[in-house]
């Protein structure tokens, strides 16, 4: 399947437009995309427009695609009976996946979209834009004040534990933040092949299921996640220009993301980085050389399979 | 339980009302707050969804609404759910939504509400506005401009002109709750203003609903009503409103799903197999014991009728729902919520699923409370309560141990008695399950159970029928009270000691035993041959002290039958040495006299037999000297009396009898062990009961008594000369060791028959009053012999005490009867030899013994000359070749004819004589049978009659 994404990405009026064609374009890709190395090969192409040409689109990413974060919080109202389990860093590779289990076991979702994460695409952030310190505020039914989905009135758990093994207290509403997938990634980090192999059979096994059928009980299902991740080992573009190389190395490391400390000099062109919620963000598929090696499997930049990922509604049982 | 969480509302330490204001003056009502308060307590039942597609797009014929229905259906609730559903349309169809999507109904997701009116919802009933129109100028947002107006027209009644033109201006739902109550309220006429008020309000509600009628669009009324009987509701009727009534059928299972909604924040998010696992015990037991008739295929539907309703059972919510809070006073879902949110508060955490015997009638916790006050109007359901506590209270200090669950079944029968009308009380199977929690209990356990807390509680009534409904009653149960003190050993103890208000009876029990066994030996309407005498629990060591005057053995006249209430270890040889002993030392004369009536060799010993003592001080206690004054006792006294005398009737079997005496060695006795056998309907039974007495005579003079060693006994006595009085004596005690084995004494009237029957067969002759009597000549057979002499000699008393008897040889001339000489009297028939007279000097034919067998009585010596009849007399010679036989009785034709059967007499035998005897013909009756001769048969023909002997 061929998209136009030079029509998508150039031709139409305004930022928001734009930003939900990109999302559906990426949801029928991601649909009937046979691999996760196939679904990031078609996505070097839209990669590639937007940050070398049209990087104002990243610029206007934060507040002008729609966001995981609005989404849950326009969701989670407080009526009775939701649940929202957030997979730490599902990306649009494991869409699939979900789906086909789900029509294994005659799970009919009400609702699939693509949503966007934070900018810069990291747990922390997405944290923050649910009114949370971090992830961890969450854990053990500790949600502080500022809470904002169901209003406070929910149950919240940060759990890593085996899918089967987690609990679901029958409260009404729950917030369930499931780190499984983040954890795996940052412990194959070097082996992007195993972790697309351990997803798709974690995601297809009777645990997770059940445990998805446990929340469903008498709830509305989302699950969703704050953001997604890039193979960067397959980036498209490598940097090579060695004063460029020395200045992100001395910015950002082997990260996507920095926290601002000095002003990015703009003098690049098109420009590498941009500046949001006072962090550093580079944009596009580009990785430079580093002591000890780019990460191969990494978050918190501007690239499409990092910042879209899946929203999946399930009906309550 | 499953972590089932209450709403925060039913949490705190007073629980609040549940009933819904629409508004109220400190903005707290549900029409002011925001709507999701309302909306997370509401479950869309079918009404709500009535109510609330009447006010949506789709509904194009919009009429009227009337909300009609009792206290605490959920009137107020609906309305607040339309108010906010005309405010925040988009909030509400969320939540249609949300339900949509949870009850799987396209309906409900795609239901869209009217928009663009502005609701105005008023409980009427505050009378915050005498006049309608008042509610209308003051709330509508162009209320102001149109108020103006209508004082300018300076009209008492707004026209309807106006009215249209301010709800064009803006499209308007009004609600007014509480309408009935409003208008009826109302009074005719304001006596301030003058203005008419009633009538106002009827002219003013027909143009609302005509406008609501004929102009949808721009205005929508809802009203609320208890019933159709009055003029508010009229009015409306006539436009042919949309009625929400709470009487759909789907209107029980959304009740049922509306309480567990209301009633728990997260009763949709416990997982059914959770719930299969906790009730599931109690699911199947249901079906065992309610749904014993149903198909097997019908369990499941069954069982998940029971996980629908958990928490709850669904005998529970019945039981509230249709019995109990049917009462008046009762507020219907209303009062519903708050006693289940109560119960489940002090409960839930405790019992996999609760039943009606989670109410404990003792229990301190509110929801009990709550429910004697929701129906207090019913006369004496606090007092149910009060009597339940103190049977439960009887259970537990009765020291019964088998009672686990006490509490609970009292506690179940006592919710399930405060139903109304006949339906009050509980089966056994339906108690049963009200207390099966998390293991099934075994129904003989149960069973054994209730039995034991129906005993101990006098208040419990209904157990006359077997299966039938349990129930407390402000009355005591006469029968369980009867019981209940039958039990307590304490009032039954020898030494009891009345103290207040507490009537004892000591020794009453055993009293009662021995008075009604004797009842049952010596029935009113016989009088038996032996006195019976029951024996009291002390026989062995005092057995004289607690018997009447009449039955001390210095009274004894004739054979006692002794009853032995204690069963006799060892078998024969214990009896044998228990009673010579008891008989050496307690009975100094007339031991021969007594039969031992022992009791059967499996029964317990009678006074020591808990059961049987139970049933005797019921019995007592229902007779005329217990508390049998009362007729409500009297009534039930053939119910316990009955099982009483049923196990006393067959408790006696065996009998002894003694047979050889040994004062000396007591223990040396032998008795004969016997059992009392009675003829009846011509076959020889067991004797029980009544029957146990003659039983016993006829067994003893069947089995026991030898006639021959009699008549030897009474020769020798002859021989002596001795008088009837010391023979008598004689018998009535057992010989002494090694005299020989004792003669049964049957009783002085028997014995004085057999002499007579000595006498009759002529071996005896007996002095009376200075004649002798004994066989004369003449009388040729037995039993005239016997008539005869019974006749002259029968006496009792102490006239036969002096009888003298005497053999035939031995008595001197003069005195005795001597027969005549031969002379052809009417005497024994079909003689057969017959010897030649011998006249002795003593005139009493030398009779020897005569022998018996076969069917007949085979003469070897006849009287002499004393054959008559149709016969022919033989030559008085032996001819030993002619052989004898005669039918013992009086037969029918047929039976003589079988005579021959049994006599062995060849068909072609040829017959020297026959000879067939009638007595107490008539002429007539004779000649009708010698016409019956055949012609060719010669015969003789004799009679006998007195003159002038007409019949």
């Amino acid at each position: 399947m061929s998209t136009n994404w030079s029509g998508i990405i150039f031709d139409s009026q305004s930022p928001q437009k734009v930003w939900a064609e990109i999302f559906s374009a990426l949801h029928a890709l991601s649909r009937c995309s046979s691999s996760p190395v196939a679904l990031h090969d078609s996505t070097v192409i839209p990669d590639r427009l937007l940050t070398e040409a049209a990087w104002e689109l990243w610029e206007a990413f934060p507040t002008d695609a729609e966001k995981t974060s609005d989404c849950l919080k326009n969701w989670a109202v407080a009526s009775s009976g939701k649940a929202v389990l957030i997979l730490d860093a599902l990306s649009l590779r494991e869409l699939p996946i979900l789906m086909g289990a789900a029509e294994a076991r005659g799970i009919q979702p009400v609702q699939i979209k693509v949503t966007g994460s934070e900018c810069p695409s990291t747990t922390d952030h997405f944290a923050k834009s649910l009114g949370l310190p971090s992830r961890s505020a969450l854990a053990n039914d500790g949600k502080p004040g500022g809470f904002a989905l169901f209003g406070g009135s929910c149950y919240t758990d940060v759990v890593s534990l085996p899918f089967e093994d987690c609990a679901v207290p029958p409260a009404p509403n729950l917030v369930i933040w499931h780190s499984w997938l983040d954890d795996l990634i940052h412990l194959q980090q070097k082996l992007p092949d195993r972790i697309a192999g351990i997803a798709s059979s974690t995601l297809q096994s009777d645990g997770f299921w059940n445990l998805i059928n446990r929340l469903r009980q008498g709830r509305g299902l989302v699950i969703t996640s704050d953001h997604g991740y890039a193979v960067s080992n397959r980036f498209s573009s490598e940097v090579e220009d060695s004063d460029a190389i020395e200045i992100l190395r001395k910015t950002f490391g082997a990260s996507r993301n920095k926290a601002v400390s000095e002003p990015w000099q703009k003098r690049f062109m098109p420009p590498i980085v941009m500046a949001h919620n006072k962090q550093h963000v580079v944009m596009g598929q580009r990785k430079w050389k580093v002591q000890g090696g780019f990460p191969h499997v990494c978050h918190g930049g501007m690239s499409l399979l990092e910042v879209a990922v899946p929203w999946m509604e399930i009906d309550s049982l | 339980m499953l972590g089932l969480k209450l709403r925060g509302e039913f949490l705190g330490a007073h629980m609040p009302g549940t009933a819904i204001a629409l508004r109220t003056s400190d903005n707290q009502g549900a029409a002011q707050k925001s709507p999701d308060h309302i909306l997370s307590i509401t479950y869309p039942t079918a009404d709500v969804q009535t109510a609330l597609k009447a006010i949506s797009v789709k509904n194009t014929g919009r009429r009227p609404i009337v909300l009609m229905g009792d206290r605490g259906l959920g009137k107020s609730h609906i309305m607040a759910v339309m108010h906010h559903g005309i405010q925040s349309p988009e909030l509400v169809e969320s939540w249609l939504k949300d339900w949509g999507a949870k009850l799987d109904s396209d309906e409900l997701k795609n239901l869209e509400m009217l928009k663009g009116y502005a609701p105005i919802s008023e409980p009427v009933h505050n009378h915050e506005y005498p006049l309608l129109w008042d509610l209308l100028f003051d709330r509508h947002p162009k209320g102001q401009y149109f108020r103006g107006q209508f004082e300018n027209i300076g009209q008492p009644f707004p026209p309807r002109t106006l009215l249209e033109k301010m709800f064009e201006a803006q499209p308007t739902c009004l609600i007014l709750d509480e309408f009935q109550t409003w208008y009826t309220g109302l009074p005719d006429k304001d006596h301030k203003t003058g203005l008419l008020l009633k009538r106002y309000a009827f002219n003013f509600v027909q143009i609302l609903s005509e406008i609501a009628k004929d102009r949808p669009e721009i205005l929508i009324l809802v009203i609320s009503v208890l019933n159709n009987q009055n003029d508010a509701f009229q009015q409306v009727h006539r436009q042919g409103p949309v009625i929400i009534d709470f009487r759909g059928p789907s209107a029980k299972q959304d009740r049922q799903k509306l309480l567990l909604h209301r009633l728990f924040e997260n009763r949709r998010n416990i997982a059914e197999s959770d719930i299969i696992e906790m009730a599931g015990v109690y699911a199947s037991e249901r079906f065992r014991l309610l749904h014993t008739y149903q198909f097997e295929a019908e369990k499941e539907r069954a069982q998940q009728e029971v996980f629908a309703c958990w928490p709850f059972s669904p005998e529970l919510l019945d039981l509230l729902e249709d019995h109990i809070l049917l009462s008046s006073a009762a507020q219907e879902t209303r009062d519903l919520i708050r006693i289940l949110a109560q119960v489940f508060r002090s409960r839930g955490d405790l019992t996999p699923i609760i039943t009606p015997a989670d109410f404990f009638v003792d229990g301190e916790s509110d929801e009990v409370q709550t429910l004697v006050d929701a129906i207090a109007v019913q006369a004496g359901q606090e007092k149910l309560r009060q009597i339940a506590q103190r049977n439960l209270e009887a259970v537990r200090v009765s020291g019964v141990n088998n009672v686990p669950n006490a509490r609970e079944l009292v506690s179940a029968i006592w919710m399930r008695s405060m139903s109304p009308g006949k339906n009050a009380g509980g089966t056994p199977a339906i108690l049963h399950l009200d207390i099966t929690k998390g293991s099934a209990i075994d129904d003989n356990a149960f069973q054994a159970e209730l039995a034991l807390l129906i005993e101990n509680s006098v208040n419990i009534h209904g157990d006359e029928v077997p299966g039938g409904p349990l129930w407390f009653g402000v009355s005591e149960n006469p029968r369980s009270k009867v019981r209940a003190c039958a039990k307590n050993n304490k009032l039954w103890h020898i030494g009891a000691v009345p103290t207040a208000g507490q009537t004892v009876y000591p020794g009453k029990d055993v009293q009662h035993i021995r008075n009604t066994l004797r009842h049952i030996f010596v029935p009113e309407t016989t009088s038996s041959t032996s006195r019976v005498i029951i024996l009291g629990p002390n026989w062995k060591n005092d057995p004289w002290s607690d018997v009447d005057e009449a039955d001390r053995p210095a009274k004894w006249d004739r054979p006692v039958l002794l009853v032995v209430p204690d069963q006799i270890e060892g078998g024969t040889t214990g009896i044998n040495a228990t009673l010579g002993a008891w008989l050496a030392k307690h009975v100094q004369k007339r031991r021969n006299t007594i039969r031992f009536l022992l009791p059967a060799v499996d029964a317990k010993s009678l006074f020591s037999d808990e059961e049987l003592v139970y049933s005797a001080r019921c019995s007592f206690l229902c007779s005329r000297e217990g508390w049998g004054s009362d007729t409500t006792y009297r009534a039930l006294h053939q119910n316990f009396d009955r099982p009483l005398r049923a196990s006393l009737k067959t408790r006696f079997n065996r009998f002894a009898v003694l047979r050889k005496w040994d004062f000396q060695l007591p223990q040396n006795c032998e008795f004969d062990i016997e059992s009392p056998r009675i003829r009846k309907n011509e076959s020889e039974v067991l004797a029980q009961g009544e029957d146990i007495p003659p039983g016993v005579e006829q067994t003893i003079l069947k089995v026991l008594f030898d006639p021959t060693e009699f008549k030897q006994f009474v020769l020798k006595r002859a021989k002596d000369s001795d008088f009837v009085r010391s023979m008598m004596d004689d018998l009535t005690e057992p010989p002494p060791r090694d005299a020989g084995e004792a003669i049964p004494f049957l009783g002085e009237t028997k014995i004085y028959e057999f002499v007579l029957d000595i006498a009759a067969s002529g071996d005896l002759v007996l002095n009376v009053s200075g004649t002798w009597i004994g066989r004369r000549s003449e009388d040729a057979t037995h039993e005239d012999a016997l008539r005869y002499i019974q006749g002259k000699a029968f006496r009792t008393g102490q006239e036969m005490r002096h009888i003298r008897l005497g053999l035939p040889g031995a008595v001197g001339g003069g005195t005795v009867t001597v027969p005549n000489p031969p002379s052809g009297g009417f005497t024994q028939s079909g003689t057969g030899v017959v010897v030649p007279p011998e006249v002795g000097g003593a005139g009493t034919p030398p009779n020897p013994p005569t022998t018996s067998g076969g069917g007949g009585t085979i003469s070897e010596t006849g009287e002499p000359g004393g054959t008559t009849g149709i016969g022919v007399v033989i030559p008085p010679l032996p001819i030993p070749a002619i052989k004898n036989k005669r039918s013992e009785e009086p037969a029918t034709g047929i039976n003589l004819s079988g005579c021959f059967e049994t006599w062995d007499v060849p068909t072609n035998q040829a017959i020297e004589t026959a000879w067939i005897e009638f007595s107490g013909l008539t002429v007539q009756q004779i000649k009708q049978i010698l016409q019956r001769i055949p012609s060719t048969f010669k015969a003789t023909l004799e009679i006998a009659y007195k003159d002038g002997g007409e019949q």
